[in-house]
């Protein structure tokens, strides 16, 4: 991919912006929209909009009540391996940062997984960096099989597929895939994967798209908000998702607005978004988007979490290693991709939710119905 | 002669071609659809298509609908 | 919502000329006519010329007993730039519907079918599974299918999935005067469509067609309303007028409705601090 790699007219939310700075009332025009979109997102997201935080954190609570009920899924992150042979610059994981490279071995893997399963969860997410020869598509593949038969809900993050690759990850069990565009200005993207696979833009735009068309169940897409215009990214993403719901009507989204904090790691974000902004994102997107699950992942503090929890976000993490494994560890041993500032244990987080009225759910489907080699329940 | 026209005995003159039995029944030169035997004859082959006896014709036309 | 006109990808705001296309085919009116239960030829031309319609649906009937009787359609043929639609109203099932879309094609020399199957003649309400088995094959062959449906919005998908060149929801039973009653099932399918979407039947005020057009409907087919009003010619011109009408408030954008902005519950935003940079 060269850096005159062009956003794709159906992601490019251009056309429904004027250029100009919204007003008040096109905050209120926005809030009182019966179908909002793109246009509405950008009103909620200007300056214009922060007076109305209240409005609307009382909105995306109500949204978020009668589309997910006063409840909050739970899932556990799994990092399988650290290779990488990416340059990104603001990853913890890139090639030229000396950190120790580590893969589980797939008995160490059944370990960790039984660790979380003891933790009480149901739906695990796993993690690699980049495809290389330690941690390939065969060696995710076989973790998959593992995951899929203690849990029932198995999602990957971990690098841009083909379709058949993810059929064979459906078939053995995978149900989500997450990839994150991390910023989807084809020009910042370019300067920010300085080297390796993932510099190209328009591969890892399309691959969400494949995952669905392979039969992945749910894809959950995302913005690293710091590296580009958090707004413009933030409408970029809405195009995304409304694209592949067009697209792919029988498949599920999810989204998640992964925060750079400056002062971990050596990567300043070049457009900082402070907690209040990323809770009007959290409100505006769930206004415009009511029925799709909203995560917040352990990178952000204990009480900012404790007060989106309902308010627009209705997935959570809860006493995540972001280092490979770890689950055994009371502290992990080496770095993780990034820092967790809500170390609390999964009773505690639970105990805070139900506290706040919320019903922490682990379990939110029985995969006894999938198909009989697809790695049934035991 | 006898014919078969839209499911009931049809007593035919001419039977040359679909478009002779066309404008004997006073279809002639109106937009129909001709179907002999289960097979639609285009327009373009009336004038060839013979027809013999006991040949099921039938015939469509456009009418008012929604 | 800010929906694709048409079904397809925008380039930038047009504002001028505010076609839409399907299967192909551009076309600038939004307003589809049927030509039954009119009185006669003469005002049913009329009403097709009030309307403005490009998309004018037609049946197939035998021949009947009297050759020589009335030809309903021979003036209609003789309009400019009208596309003739034959449905397949008559037809119980998606083989009797294959049959009459066939032999539709012949006679009328277009692509353009509308599949319309309602076994029951009561209520006649379209049968999804025929529909869509009809759906299926006809596009297959090169049909631009226009299927008539029940507002489903997972049909919907279906439907568009196996080829339909637009989607026909109903309004409410044809000939019910009942108006836009799956208002909430046709935005879902709006949401969601690549589709041109085509309200079809069900409707008796020209407000209805406008509504269905402020909604983001593509464009709407009329028959009963027209046909069975005091004026079909002037109620024909008047449909024209309110889809006009409804898709220039959909292009303008609707003033929101009001009451969004009270607060209820004590603050919930009060966690948010300046930290967390």
């Amino acid at each position: 991919m060269t850096p005159e790699a062009r956003m794709p007219a159906w992601l490019d939310p251009s056309p429904w912006l004027d250029g100009k700075e919204a007003t008040p009332t096109d905050v209120e025009q926005a809030l009182g929209c019966d179908a909002p979109g793109v246009r509405e997102l950008a009103a909620l997201l200007s300056p214009a909009a922060h007076p109305f935080m209240e409005t609307m954190a009382q909105r995306a609570r109500a949204l978020t009540q009668r589309h997910f009920g006063r409840t909050i899924s739970m899932y556990a992150p799994l990092y399988l391996a650290n290779y990488c042979t990416n340059g990104c610059a603001y990853c913890g994981f890139a090639s030229d940062r000396v950190q120790p490279r580590h893969r589980l071995e797939p008995p160490e893997a059944e370990e960790e997984l039984a660790m979380l399963k003891e933790m009480g969860f149901e739906e695990v997410l796993l993690l690699t960096g980049e495809r290389t020869s330690h941690a390939g598509f065969d060696y995710l593949l076989e973790c998959v099989s593992l995951a899929a038969r203690r849990f029932h809900a198995v999602g990957v993050e971990a690098f841009p597929m083909t379709t058949r690759e993810y059929a064979l990850l459906a078939e053995a069990g995978c149900s989500g895939v997450t990839l994150y565009q991390e910023t989807y200005d084809p020009r910042q993207y370019d300067r920010l994967h300085r080297w390796g696979p993932k510099k190209d833009y328009l591969d890892r735009l399309d691959a969400p798209a494949r995952a669905m068309e392979a039969g992945i169940r749910t894809v959950g897409l995302g913005v690293l908000l710091g590296l580009s215009d958090p707004a413009f990214d933030a409408l970029c993403l809405l195009r995304h998702a409304e694209h592949l719901r067009r697209n792919h009507w029988k498949s599920g989204i999810t989204l998640s607005f992964p925060r750079l904090r400056p002062q971990s790691g050596n990567f300043s974000a070049m457009f900082p978004v402070d907690e209040a902004w990323l809770a009007r994102l959290v409100f505006a997107v769930r206004i415009v988007l009511p029925d799709v699950p909203l995560l917040l992942s352990t990178r952000e503090r204990p009480e900012f979490r404790d007060g989106m929890a309902g308010l627009g976000i209705s997935k959570m993490s809860a006493g995540s290693r972001t280092s490979v494994g770890g689950y055994g560890e009371a502290e992990p041993a080496t770095e993780g991709q990034f820092q967790v500032s809500d170390k609390r244990s999964v009773p505690e987080f639970c105990s805070m939710l139900r506290n706040r009225g919320l019903e922490p759910v682990f379990k939110n489907w029985d995969s006894v119905f999938r198909d009989a080699d697809g790695g049934g329940h035991g | 002669m006898n014919l078969i026209v839209n499911g009931e005995a049809y007593e035919a003159e001419r039977l040359e071609s679909v478009t002779a039995l066309l404008e004997e029944m006073g279809v002639g030169g109106r937009p129909v659809v001709v179907v002999l035997n289960d097979e639609v004859v285009p327009a373009s082959s009336w004038g060839a298509c013979g027809l013999r006896e006991g040949d099921r014709v039938e015939l469509f036309r456009l009418v008012g609908g929604g | 919502m800010n929906r694709e006109p048409g079904g397809e990808e925008m380039e930038g705001q047009d504002r001028v000329p505010d076609e839409w296309s399907v299967g192909g085919h551009r076309f600038s009116s939004r307003l589809l006519m049927g030509t039954g239960k009119f009185q006669d030829a003469e005002t049913m031309v009329g009403a097709v010329l009030a309307s403005g319609a490009q998309i004018v649906t037609v049946a197939l009937r035998r021949v009947g007993r009297n050759p020589r009787e009335d030809d309903m359609l021979g003036p209609l043929g003789e309009l400019k730039g009208i596309t003739l639609m034959p449905n397949t109203s008559g037809a119980r099932n998606a083989s009797e519907a294959i049959r009459a879309a066939r032999l539709g094609r012949e006679i009328c020399g277009s692509p353009f079918v509308k599949v319309e199957i309602h076994p029951n003649p009561h209520h006649l309400m379209p049968d999804p599974i025929e529909t869509f088995e009809a759906a299926r094959v006809l596009a297959a062959e090169g049909f631009v299918v226009m299927p008539y449906m029940p507002a489903d919005p997972v049909l919907a998908k279906r439907l568009e999935d196996v080829g339909c060149a637009s989607l026909m929801p109903l309004g409410s039973a044809i000939g019910s005067g009942r108006g836009l009653a799956t208002a909430e099932m046709l935005r879902l399918i709006l949401r969601e469509a690549r589709i041109p979407v085509i309200v079809d039947a069900g409707l008796r005020s020209p407000s209805e067609a406008a509504a269905a057009l402020e909604m983001g409907c593509d464009a709407v087919l009329v028959n009963s309303a027209v046909a069975a009003s005091g004026d079909p010619i002037a109620m024909a011109s008047a449909f024209a007028r309110a889809v006009g009408a409804g898709r220039d408030a959909h292009r303008a954008g609707l003033m929101p409705q009001g009451g969004g902005t009270a607060l209820a519950t004590s603050p919930l935003t009060t966690f948010l601090s300046g930290e967390g940079s």
